[in-house]
């Protein structure tokens, strides 16, 4: 299950979402999509689970590309070091 | 909706809390 790591905060933005790490005393904002993303596999799901959200509410894409937006966010977020390990 | 790529941005930085 991905958990972000302790010292992370979250809030939700009129524009998606903002994380302002408290170690690093940096802060990120995610667009609505990525907070999606990010929300869906907090909340316990599967990439499959934020995969099948994006396809369904929004136009445009499909499956193959959806999962690789998924898969490309998950690792920026842990590249920033916003994640447990 | 109009489907947007997901993207994480750096927005800045705040200074940490310093009696």
């Amino acid at each position: 299950m991905l958990t972000l790591r302790p010292g992370v905060l979250l809030t939700e933005t009129e524009y998606g979402m903002a994380l302002l790490d408290q170690k690093s005393a940096e802060y990120w904002t995610l667009n609505p999509t990525a907070a999606l993303v990010l929300r869906t596999l907090l909340d316990g799901h599967g990439a499959e689970r934020a995969v099948d959200l994006l396809t369904t509410r929004y136009e445009g894409i499909d499956t193959a590309r959806a999962a690789e937006d998924v898969d490309r966010i998950v690792s920026e977020l842990r590249g920033a070091g916003l994640l447990t390990p | 909706m109009t489907y947007e790529r997901p993207t994480l941005a750096k927005a800045g930085s705040f200074r940490k809390a310093t009696k």
